[in-house]
């Protein structure tokens, strides 16, 4: 096996595995049969790429998982909470077998075997659906019913793709049989319908067609499902069956939003040879069913069992097979699997072309003025082009956030049973796109914070339904984009925060004086001060003052902010905000002495140059300046960077107050350069272990500047204090 | 065989046309052509008594064939659920 082959299947069974445990849980919340589908079909995937990755166990196991699935699938056995249990089981098994490091394959085969047994115990033992089985029409047409949306969706946009300022129809029109006696030709109606656009899916149903010998003329025995691509509206579409909607069934839906929000989805499937075949109406859903048996039996292709059962001629297989090998090329085209480091190596390109054309544009204030003119426009133009294409690699490197809030769904359901609570977990707003670096990151702050929501917000069962709420517990993960920034929020109905204990806590801990009046917000932030919990007992969730300090920190280094919004007996928001991206900052470049230093936009709140009476030192708090009455502690940059700046004291300079985590700090300067999007420059960890320093970036004139850690800062200072305190 | 379609073959007279092809079928003819020259357009009943025939012939091993399609009849055929 090279080691290309294996690179490929472990990053697609890290997805294949992530949906795979996402919609096994969803399937314990309700049967689905679409849903069961789903997992049968990511097991079996797992089980043919392992195969030729040379995973042979996870072969061997996903095979014998595929039998007792099957039992489910053709409704043999019903599935249980046991069955359930086994899949989630055979989930983590797999997570070992293929990314464990080095596990000894006798362990994997010992936790296999056991896993086996159960299987065969449920196969022997599992409930016999005893429930009287609706005929096999009434089954198909109830499945078709529900399916047709998705599978119509599903096959249009594998076979053509999607164009946004388009709409799409899925349109179904069967007529009725004695249609033709009232003047009325039904494919006049559905030519019609194809003048309005282009159909790129049709599906004509001819199961009511009698054998020839049977046919009446005279009657009219199709039904039409169809896709329109189309730029006009759902009434003009409408309006197409004006004449046709009494006696017979008519339906138009617009999926465009289907197509739109689920287009990732669709595209990464395979097309299978048999979809096209009955997609074409070269052979009947029967038929496809009959050979997919005859395959199983046996090892011989579908195609051939299709010739050979003479459902279809070897031209009509020709035409599928070209036809599936075009969708494969083109999927092959649309979809390039790039390195995130290549995406990184291509924006730090992109950062020195911005330094390059700051450079220019400095030389060319140096220019006789026809040469700098000139030179300006040039640049002018450059700076649109690179500005363009800085936006479109930050859009590569956006992806929706969906699967990592459902990797949630099994974290929410086995801590809710380790908790004995009975929660609904409802997530929201998966389209989310943001920065695929902010997305790896946010997983463990979110991780603590529903962990939390778990342990402390949500009340057992019984609690609930004593103070009149409802039994089951909401726990809702959302996300959405507003202003420039992406927003998670996570909101329990538990039982909220009461602020009185966080205030007792804080004046434990001496972050508060007991008569200290502090607004609400300010409260909330000490939530996130290392050490602070206001639970009564350690769980095995949380309770340990350990979690949210470390949401806090993960939340600032990814230059985010947390605010907490809750209301007793009625629950908690916890809100993060984030920017869309890690790789550029607005920031305002400050000078001390002959050094620059960016402050982030988001942190300074305001500039002043204070009088010396305002200046002061402060028992426990050093040196601060006072504005409109609050001490505000004071860094002066000179000395944090043991720098010479161009003046000794506060009031001869500027002071730039910044805030954090609800704590303000003032930064003394010698001056304010003005503001500018940075393109950030990761340090080395020698420079970056400093707290003060987040990273950095080069200027226009080529010197380098470092970019303010305010988290870091503010949390150093804090420290301090607290210490002083302490002694 | 060669069956041509006569012009305004139509749901007014699908009958005949299904009579001829009923004929056709109860001789034992091998595949069968039909030769569309002489119609730009057809009606649904028409082309479903083709459809029929050709779901007759495929179980028998046999084929269809058409000839001289216009622009109009060939979208028609495809809405209709032929691959041509």
């Amino acid at each position: 096996m090279s080691d290309e082959i294996k690179d490929i299947f472990l990053v697609e069974s890290k997805e294949l595995l992530e949906k795979l445990e996402s919609d096994i849980v969803r399937l314990e919340e309700g049967f689905d049969q679409e849903l069961f589908n789903n997992v049968f079909r990511y097991v079996h995937t797992l089980k043919g790429s392992s195969g030729v990755a040379g995973y042979d166990l996870v072969y061997e196991y996903a095979h014998q998982l595929e039998n007792l699935m099957d039992l489910v699938r053709s409704k043999t056995i019903d599935i249980s909470e046991d069955i359930i249990d086994i899949l989630l089981e055979s989930l983590d098994w797999f997570k070992i077998a293929i990314f464990g490091e080095g596990e000894e394959v006798s362990y994997l085969k010992s936790i296999m075997e056991t896993l086996l047994g159960r299987i065969g115990e449920t196969i022997q033992t599992g409930s016999v659906n005893a429930a009287p089985e609706p005929s096999a029409e009434r089954q198909k047409e109830k499945a078709g019913a529900k399916d047709t949306v998705a599978k119509a969706v599903e096959t249009a946009f594998k076979q053509s793709g999607i164009e946004e300022d388009y709409n799409y129809f899925l349109i179904k029109a069967f007529f009725d049989e004695n249609i033709y006696a009232s003047g009325l030709d039904p494919l006049m109606v559905i030519e019609d319908l194809s003048s309005h656009g282009e159909i790129i899916y049709r599906k004509v149903d001819n199961s009511k067609l009698p054998p020839f010998s049977n046919l009446d003329p005279e009657k009219c025995y199709l039904g039409w499902e169809l896709v329109l691509k189309s730029l006009k509206s759902y009434k003009d579409i409408m309006d197409t069956f004006l004449f046709v909607q009494d006696d017979n069934v008519i339906e138009v839906h617009d999926v465009t939003d289907r197509f739109i929000s689920e287009s990732g989805e669709y595209y990464s499937e395979e097309i299978k040879i048999g979809e096209i075949l009955v997609n074409r109406g070269i052979i009947s859903e029967a038929e496809l069913e009959e050979a997919i048996k005859k395959q199983d039996e046996g090892n011989k292709k579908l195609g051939d069992i299709v010739v050979e059962q003479g459902y279809a001629d070897e031209g009509e297989m020709e035409l599928a097979l070209k036809e599936q090998e075009q969708l494969r090329r083109r999927k092959e085209v649309n979809t390039v699997r790039v390195d995130t480091g290549r995406l990184d190596n291509l924006m730090n390109l992109l950062g020195e072309i911005v330094i390059g054309q700051s450079m220019l544009r400095k030389m060319a204030d140096e220019l006789e003025e026809e040469s700098s003119f000139r030179l300006k426009n040039a640049l002018y133009g450059l700076d649109r082009i690179t500005r363009e294409f800085q936006e479109q690699i930050m859009s590569i490197r956006m992806i929706p956030i969906g699967p990592t809030f459902e990797q949630f769904r099994r974290f929410v359901r086995d801590a809710a049973k380790s908790a004995g609570k009975e929660i609904n977990f409802i997530i929201e707003g998966k389209e989310t796109e943001l920065d695929k670096t902010v997305i790896e990151k946010i997983g463990d702050p979110l991780k603590h914070m529903i962990r939390n929501a778990i342990d402390h917000g949500v009340e057992p069962a019984e609690k609930r339904e004593k103070d009149g709420k409802p039994r089951i517990g909401t726990l809702s993960l959302k996300a959405y984009h507003q202003e420039g920034s992406v927003y998670i929020e996570v909101t329990d109905d538990g039982r909220g925060i009461n602020l009185q204990k966080i205030k007792e806590k804080a004046v434990d801990l001496g972050y508060l004086k007991p008569e200290e009046e502090v607004a609400e917000n300010k409260l909330y932030s000490f939530l996130f001060q290392p050490g602070f919990s206001t639970a009564e007992k350690v769980g095995d969730l949380s309770g340990r003052g350990v979690g949210m300090d470390v949401v806090m920190t993960n939340v600032k280094n990814l230059r985010g902010s947390i605010d907490v919004e809750s209301q007793e007996g009625a629950g908690t928001t916890v809100r993060i905000k984030l920017p869309l991206t890690l790789a550029i900052i607005e920031g305002m470049l400050v000078r001390t002495g002959k050094s620059i230093y960016i402050i982030p936009l988001l942190s300074i709140l305001e500039s002043i140059q204070p009088n010396e009476e305002h200046v002061k030192t402060v028992e426990e708090k050093g040196e601060v300046v006072q504005v409109r009455g609050e001490y505000i502690s004071l860094i002066r940059l000179n000395k944090l960077f043991h720098i010479k700046g161009d003046f000794e004291e506060p009031w001869e300079a500027l002071v730039v107050l910044v805030e954090s985590s609800g704590e303000k700090v003032g930064l003394m300067v010698d001056e304010l350069l003005g503001q500018q999007q940075i393109v950030i420059k990761s340090l080395d960890n020698e420079v970056t272990s400093s707290r003060a320093v987040s990273g950095a970036a080069v200027l226009g004139d080529g010197n380098v500047a470092l970019i303010l850690d305010i988290h870091g800062l503010v949390g150093d200072l804090v420290n301090k204090h607290l210490q002083k305190q302490a002694v | 065989l060669e069956l041509i379609i006569e012009k305004n073959t139509s749901i007014k007279n699908v009958g005949q046309f299904y009579g001829q092809l009923k004929e056709i079928l109860s001789n034992g003819h091998d595949d069968i052509t039909i030769d569309f020259k002489e119609v730009d357009s057809l009606d649904l009943s028409v082309i479903t008594v083709i459809k029929a025939t050709h779901k007759e012939l495929k179980g028998k091993g046999k084929k269809l064939m058409m000839k001289n399609i216009s622009d109009r009849l060939r979208g028609q055929l495809y809405l209709s659920g032929f691959n041509i």
